[in-house]
C-alpha cells in the first residue's frame, strides 16, 4: 500500500506533444481510479445510515408527541431511539461520507495514486459492523448514558480498528506527497485524521477503565462530543470548502496569511470549547469560563474562513444558481459562519440560564452535524461521483428537489429546536409554570419538527435514488456538468 | 517539507494543551474528592451505598432516562431550579462521587430528580417519596399527570395472575391501565432497584462549596 | 496517422510504467468531468489587513477579560462563577458543618442510618427480601419503644419472621458502638420516615433500656422480643407514644 504508482507520468517520462495539461489530468484519473472503490462504498455505506438515521429521528421525534405511539415497548421509546438516531446520523453518516471525501480531496492534494485499496474496505466493513453492533446495544440498553460516547468499549475498539486502515490510507498519502508547497485543505486533514483516534481512543478508555468517576466522566463526555463535531467534522468541512470553492470559481484563495491564522487559531482554540455543554454543571465555574472563552477566540477563525471563502466568490455569485456543487458547498460554509456565532450567544451564562437544559444544545448539534457538515458533503458528493463513476448526475430536477427539501427541512428543524429552546427556557425560569403546561406549550415546536422530517426524508430519498442511478451508470453520459440552470436560462 | 512538520507538531501540541487544561487539571483538582466528615456529629456525606440504589442507578442508564431529566439542580443565579423546589442548594462535584456512572442528564423534558428523595415540605412533592407512587408513575405515568409525554415503562413491570391473596406490591391501578379481573401488576427486580435508587436521590445535605443557607432553604 | 513502424514500437511498449498517451479519445469519453476541471486551488499572498488584525485583538481581549472576571480564582471549590475564592471559603464553618443551625433530631437519626444502617435496609427503608427486613410499616418500628430498643442495643440473631418475610439473618448489636444521644435520633428517624407514625424515642429512654439489657450478653430472639408487650414503651421519658402503628 505504501508504493506509489510508477505510472502516475511526469514530463521527463512523457513524449515531447503531451501537455502539461493532459499530464495532469492523467494523474487526477489515475488518482481517482485508486479510490473510486473505497469511496463509492463509503458514499454508499453512508447513504444507508443516513436514511436509517431518518428513520430513528422520525420515529424519536413522533415518541415526544405521542409516546405510546407503535406500543410501550421499550426499545421504542424516546430515551433509546434518540441517542441511536444521534449515533447512526454521526457514526454512520457523516463519518462514513467524512472518510470518503476526506480521503479523495487528500489524493487529489498529495498527487498520490496508491495501491491495494481494498483495505479501506476492509476499514469500512469494520467501522460498519462496529456501528451496527453499538445501535443494536443502545437500543437494547446496553449503551452508556453519555451522548455520542453511547457505545460500549467494546465496540469502541471495533471502530478504531476500522479507523486504524483509514487513517493509516491517509497519513500514507501524505508522507508520500508530490513536493510543493502543502494546500490549506491537506493540513485541515491532518489536523482531522489525528485528532479523531485521540478523541475517540482517549474518551472511550477514560469512561471504561473506571479510574473517571463523578462529575468528570461528564467533563470528559462533553469534551469529546464538543470536539466530534466541532473539531473532527468541522475540519473536514473546512477542507472540503476550502478545495471546492476556489476550484469551481477558478479563483485561488484571497490571503495565505488569513488561511495560517485560522488555521491556527482554529488548532489551538478548537479544543477548548467543550464545557460550554456543561454551563450551571456542576464543575466548578472556572472550567466553564475557560470554554467559554475559547468559544469567543474561535469567532478568529471563523472570520478568517468567511472572508477567505467570500473573496472566492467575488464576481462569481451567479455560479450559484447553476452549480449544485457551490450551492450546496457555500449553503454549509455560511450556516458554520452563522454557527461560529450561536455557540458563543448560547453559552453565554445570562442566555444559558434559560436555555441550558432545554432544546437548544440538539440546535446546536444539528447545526455542525447537518446544516454545516452534510450540506458540504452533499456538494463535495456532486463534485466528486461523477468523477467517479464516469457519467454525470441523470436529473437537474431531482438536484434541484434534492436542495430545497434539505435546505427548508434542515433550516425549519434547526430553528424549531433553537428557538423552542429558548421559549422553553422562558416558561422553566418561571417558577409557577408547572413542567407539565411547559412541556405542552412546546408541542407546536415538536409537530413542526415532524414536519420538517418530512422535508428531510424526501429529500434523502431522492438523493439516495439518484446515488443508486450513479452507482449503476445510468447517468447522463460525460460532456457537460448537470447544472441546475443552464447559463442562458439565467439572465 | 518544513511547514508540514510544523503542522504535525502544532496538530499535536495544541490538542495535548486541551486535553491537558480540560481533562488533566480538573481530574487533578476534582476528579478524587473524598466525603466531608463532621466530627462533632460524626456525620458523612455523601455515603457510598451499594444494594438497590447502585443496580438502581443501572437500570436508570439502560432505559435512556439522562436524555429527558437531570439530576443537576443549578445555582439560584444560574437558574429556577431552587426556586421551583428541585432542591435547597446547587448540585457540585462532591455529590457524584459515589456515581459508578453519572447520570447527569442531558436535556429536561421531566423534572429534575436530584432530590427525588429528599424531604420536602410542600405536599406535592411529599407524595412522590412513596414506592408505591413511584411505580405507579413508571408504570402508567398519564394515570397521575394526564398530558405528561413520559413513555410508560411496562418493560419493568409484570401482570400475573393473583394467587391467593394480592401481593403486597401490587400497583393501585383503575380504568384502562388496570390489568384484567384476577390478575396483579407487580413490580420486577429493576423496578425495585430503580425506585430505591429513585428515592435515594437526595442532594439537600449542606456542604462547605455549597451550603445550605436560610435563603437557599426558603421555598 | 503515423507509419507503421512507429506504431509497432508504440506497440512493443509493453513495460508497467508506459502509459498510451494515444488514446485520447478514451480519455475524453470517461473522464470529461476530469478534463474540464480547472486547475487545483491555489492561495494568493495578500497580507493581513491592520482593521482586521485589530478586530481579532479585541475579541481575544474580551475572552481573556470574560475569562479573568468569571474564573472564581480557578479554584477547585467555586461553583458560583461570580464570586470570588474568597466567598466559598467564608461560607465554610468547621470540617464540613455548614452554617450553625441545629438540626433537627430527625435529621441528626438520618444522618446515623445513612451511616449505619443504609447499606442493609437501603435509603427507601424497605430492605432486600430474604435478607433484611423492611423496616416501613413495620410493627416492631411503630409500636413501643421497648421492643425497638431491645433489637437496636443488643441485636437479633435467630429465625425471624415480620410483615415483610422470613428472614435467617443477624441484626448486629449497635450498644457499644453508639451513644444514647445518636441512638435515639436514629429512631426516633426511622418512626416517622417512609409514612410510619410514630412517636419520637428520647436519650432518657434510651438510657434506661440500656440499664436493662445490660446483663443479657447474647443478641435476642424472637421469641425474646415477643414475650415483651407490642406496646409497651421505655418509662423515664417525657415523650409519650403515638396512636396507632402505620398502615
Amino acid at each position: 500500500m505504501t508504493e506509489t504508482t510508477p505510472t502516475i507520468p511526469t514530463q521527463a517520462s512523457a513524449p515531447s506533444d503531451v501537455t502539461k495539461r493532459e499530464i495532469g489530468q492523467v494523474e487526477r484519473a489515475l488518482i481517482d481510479a485508486s479510490v473510486r472503490g473505497p469511496v463509492l462504498f463509503f458514499y454508499f455505506t453512508a447513504l444507508t445510515w443516513l436514511l436509517g438515521a431518518n428513520l430513528l429521528g422520525v420515529l424519536a421525534t413522533f415518541k415526544l408527541l405521542w409516546p405510546s405511539f407503535l406500543g410501550d415497548c421499550v426499545l421504542l421509546s424516546y430515551g433509546r431511539v434518540w441517542p441511536a438516531y444521534m449515533d447512526c446520523l454521526t457514526y454512520g453518516w457523516a463519518c462514513m461520507a467524512a472518510f470518503g471525501t476526506g480521503l479523495w480531496i487528500m489524493g487529489r492534494l498529495c498527487r498520490v495514486a496508491l495501491r491495494k485499496s481494498a483495505i479501506l474496505i476492509a476499514g469500512a466493513v469494520l467501522w460498519n459492523i462496529g456501528v451496527t453492533l453499538g445501535v443494536i446495544l443502545v437500543l437494547t440498553g446496553n449503551g452508556r448514558p453519555a451522548e455520542l460516547l453511547d457505545f460500549p468499549g467494546s465496540v469502541s475498539i471495533l471502530l478504531l480498528a476500522g479507523y486504524l486502515f483509514i487513517g493509516t490510507w491517509g497519513f500514507s498519502m501524505f508522507r508520500l506527497r508530490r513536493s510543493g508547497p502543502d494546500y490549506i485543505s491537506v493540513w485541515y486533514l491532518i489536523g482531522a485524521f489525528f485528532w479523531f483516534p485521540w478523541l475517540y481512543a482517549t474518551a472511550n478508555l477514560l469512561l471504561s477503565s473506571g479510574h473517571v468517576r463523578g462529575v468528570m466522566q461528564a467533563v470528559v463526555g462533553a469534551w469529546f462530543g464538543q470536539n466530534l463535531i466541532w473539531l473532527f467534522l468541522a475540519s473536514i468541512g473546512i477542507a472540503t470548502v476550502y478545495y471546492i470553492v476556489p476550484k469551481v470559481t477558478n479563483k485561488p484563495i484571497h490571503s495565505y496569511y488569513m488561511v495560517s491564522l485560522g488555521f491556527w487559531s482554529f488548532a489551538i482554540f478548537g479544543g477548548w470549547t467543550g464545557m460550554i455543554r456543561l454551563v450551571g454543571a456542576p464543575v466548578p465555574a472556572w472550567l466553564i469560563t475557560v470554554s467559554v472563552a475559547a468559544a469567543i477566540m474561535m469567532l478568529v477563525p471563523t472570520a478568517t474562513f468567511t472572508i477567505n471563502y467570500a473573496k472566492s466568490m467575488k464576481g462569481c455569485s451567479h455560479m450559484v444558481y447553476h452549480s449544485p456543487v457551490l450551492r450546496f458547498t457555500l449553503f454549509g460554509a455560511v450556516a458554520y459562519s452563522i454557527s461560529s456565532l450561536l455557540l458563543v450567544f448560547f453559552s453565554f451564562r445570562n442566555v444559558a440560564n434559560y436555555t441550558q437544559f432545554g432544546t437548544v444544545l440538539q440546535g446546536e448539534n444539528h447545526l455542525g452535524i447537518y446544516t454545516f457538515f452534510t450540506m458540504v458533503i452533499f456538494g463535495s458528493m456532486y463534485y466528486i461521483v461523477p468523477r467517479l463513476v464516469g457519467c454525470e448526475w441523470f436529473s437537474s430536477s431531482m438536484i434541484r428537489l434534492h436542495f430545497w427539501s434539505c435546505a427548508y427541512g434542515i433550516g425549519f428543524f434547526v430553528m424549531l429546536l433553537l428557538v423552542g429552546g429558548i421559549f422553553q427556557g422562558s416558561l422553566w425560569a418561571d417558577k409557577d409554570v408547572y413542567n407539565v403546561d411547559a412541556m405542552q406549550a412546546m408541542e407546536p415546536f415538536v409537530i413542526g419538527r415532524c414536519i420538517a422530517w418530512v422535508l428531510l426524508t424526501f429529500g434523502h430519498i431522492i438523493f439516495a435514488l439518484h446515488y443508486l442511478l450513479m452507482l449503476l451508470r445510468l447517468g447522463r453520459p460525460s460532456g457537460t456538468p448537470t447544472l441546475l440552470e443552464t447559463k442562458e436560462e439565467h439572465a | 517539507m518544513k511547514t508540514s512538520r510544523i503542522v504535525f507538531f502544532g496538530v499535536f501540541t495544541t490538542f495535548a494543551a486541551a486535553t491537558v487544561g480540560l481533562l488533566a487539571i480538573p481530574q487533578f483538582q476534582f476528579g478524587n474528592l473524598g466525603p466531608v466528615v463532621n466530627k462533632d456529629t460524626g456525620d458523612v456525606y455523601p455515603v457510598n451505598v451499594g444494594g438497590y440504589t447502585a443496580q438502581g442507578r443501572d437500570v436508570y442508564a439502560a432505559n435512556g432516562c439522562v436524555y429527558c431529566h437531570t439530576q443537576v439542580v443549578r445555582n439560584a443565579q444560574d437558574g429556577s431550579d431552587i426556586e421551583r423546589g428541585w432542591g435547597v442548594r446547587q448540585s457540585v462535584a462532591r455529590d457524584y462521587i459515589y456515581d459508578k456512572t453519572v447520570v447527569l442528564g442531558f436535556a429536561r423534558f421531566g423534572p429534575d430528580l436530584a432530590n427525588e428523595g429528599a424531604k420536602s415540605d410542600n405536599p406535592a412533592d411529599a407524595v412522590k417519596k412513596t414506592v408505591a407512587w413511584q411505580y405507579k408513575h413508571l408504570y402508567a405515568p398519564q394515570s397521575i399527570e394526564p398530558h405528561s409525554n413520559m413513555p410508560a415503562y411496562r418493560n419493568l413491570f409484570e401482570v400475573k395472575k393473583i394467587e391467593g391473596q394480592p401481593s403486597p406490591d401490587a400497583l393501585d391501578l383503575t380504568g384502562a391501565d388496570a390489568p384484567p379481573a384476577g390478575y396483579e401488576v407487580v413490580p420486577t427486580l429493576e423496578a425495585r432497584q430503580l425506585a430505591a435508587y429513585l428515592l435515594s436521590l437526595d442532594h439537600s445535605h449542606t456542604l462547605p462549596e455549597a451550603p445550605v443557607t436560610k435563603e437557599t432553604a426558603k421555598k | 496517422m503515423k507509419e507503421p513502424e512507429d506504431l509497432k514500437q508504440a506497440a512493443s511498449h509493453h513495460e508497467a510504467n508506459y502509459v498510451d498517451y494515444r488514446e485520447t479519445e478514451d480519455v475524453t469519453r470517461v473522464h470529461a468531468a476530469i478534463k474540464r476541471e480547472n486547475r487545483d486551488p491555489e492561495t494568493g499572498n495578500v497580507p493581513l489587513p491592520l482593521w482586521f488584525l485589530a478586530v481579532c485583538g479585541i475579541a481575544v481581549a474580551g475572552a481573556f477579560f470574560y475569562l479573568g472576571s468569571y474564573s472564581g480564582g480557578f479554584s477547585g471549590d467555586v461553583y458560583n462563577e461570580s464570586a470570588g475564592p474568597g466567598v466559598a471559603s467564608s461560607a465554610a464553618g468547621g470540617a464540613g458543618s455548614g452554617p450553625a443551625q441545629e438540626l433537627s433530631p430527625v435529621e441528626q437519626g438520618q444522618m446515623v442510618f445513612q451511616q449505619a444502617c443504609v447499606s442493609c435496609h437501603q435509603a427507601s427503608g424497605m430492605g432486600v427480601p430474604g435478607q433484611y427486613p423492611s423496616l416501613v410499616g413495620a410493627t416492631y418500628v411503630t409500636g413501643g419503644s421497648k421492643r425497638l430498643l431491645m433489637i437496636l442495643l443488643n441485636g437479633l440473631q435467630g429465625h425471624l419472621k415480620t410483615e415483610s418475610g422470613e428472614y435467617n439473618g443477624a441484626m448486629p448489636a449497635q450498644a457499644g458502638t453508639i451513644t444514647d444521644k445518636k441512638l435515639a435520633n436514629l429512631l426516633t428517624y426511622i418512626r416517622q420516615a417512609w409514612g410510619n407514625k410514630a412517636g419520637p424515642v428520647t436519650p432518657e429512654e434510651v438510657a434506661a433500656a440500656r440499664k436493662e439489657v445490660q446483663a443479657h450478653t447474647d443478641p435476642f430472639s424472637q421469641a425474646e422480643i415477643e414475650a415483651v408487650p407490642a406496646t409497651a414503651d421505655m418509662g423515664g421519658g417525657a415523650a409519650k407514644p403515638a396512636a396507632a402503628p402505620a398502615k
